[in-house]
């Protein structure tokens, strides 16, 4: 994820999308024994998404970072957590609650990341939820698209632009 | 000798799915609750358990104040608690071990690793 493309003239928001895509690496080699690969900046995912959101505070800086993935990339990834083969059908609920799960770990890695360089750090649960991105007025948003073995995610760092 | 039972103790359906499906193939008989105060009601209810895996940020009752309402009452104190969480700063270990957590796990893990630490507990071959 850019600088510019977060138009951040301070590096907290830059750091975190770095922190958050390291986050993602890690537990796709730990959790999901998944390859990843980091293709970059893009614009906001254009159709509906299932996304996991966390909000992120610190002492001078509240951001929320995100997961976000379409439906089969969402499921791809869900069925490597759980071991599930694309063979075996998924309970209602568990795309949601185990996407929310990934997210979860990948925000407490990157915490532990930038608690180094923020101290005190404050992450919420996560929150799940299916729709389309729009920036409200105000809002700074960075996406990063990533490849998780065969699914293709965004991560997503959003903050209220400084005054 | 009966068998081993353990519980898991996670907001997360999957993390529950993933950690029980983990302890059954080393022999553990599992069952699971949603979060803190739903883990002391079936501590109540049950039979004795010898492992509760335990995540630290859940709602109702977090895994902190669980182990120290286990360790603060008395009973159950053959019972082993692993937090098996997100969080990661050296400060939360040490609380979790303080309050009377006995081994504690960082999220994401692998398979080995968890198996690991259930071996250094005495559990599995």
């Amino acid at each position: 994820m850019s600088a510019a493309l977060l138009r951040a003239i301070d590096p907290a928001p830059v750091a975190w999308a770095a922190a958050v895509g390291s986050a993602l690496e890690q537990v796709a080699s730990t959790a999901l024994e998944l390859p990843v690969t980091r293709i970059g900046a893009v614009g906001a995912p254009e159709g509906p998404v299932l996304g996991a959101y966390i909000a992120v505070l610190t002492p001078g800086e509240s951001l929320q970072i995100g997961i976000v993935a379409d439906a089969a990339s969402s499921e791809t990834l869900v069925r490597a957590l759980l071991r599930i083969a694309e063979s075996d059908e998924l309970a209602p609920g568990d795309v949601p609650d185990a996407f929310g799960e990934i997210a979860n770990m990948v925000g407490g890695v990157a915490k532990a990341a930038m608690s180094v360089q923020f101290g005190v750090v404050g992450l919420g649960l996560p929150l799940v939820t299916t729709g389309l991105i729009a920036a409200r007025e105000g809002i700074e948003l960075g996406y990063e698209a990533v490849e998780v073995g065969a699914a293709r995610v965004t991560l997503v760092v959003a903050r209220s632009r400084p005054r | 000798m009966r068998d081993m039972r353990a519980l898991v103790i996670d907001d997360s359906k999957a993390m529950r799915m993933i950690l029980g499906r983990l302890l059954k193939t080393v022999g553990f008989e599992v069952s699971e609750a949603c979060h803190g105060r739903d883990a002391l009601e079936k501590l109540g209810d049950g039979p004795p358990v010898d492992l509760a895996l335990v995540d630290w940020n859940m709602p109702e009752m977090n895994g902190l104040d669980f182990v120290k309402a286990v360790r603060g009452s008395g009973n159950h104190a053959a019972m082993k608690l692993m937090m098996v969480t997100t969080e990661s700063e050296l400060a939360r270990v040490q609380a979790a071990i303080e309050a009377g957590a006995d081994e504690y796990v960082m999220k994401p893990f692998t398979p080995e690793v968890l198996k690991d630490k259930l071996v250094q507990m005495g559990f599995g071959a």
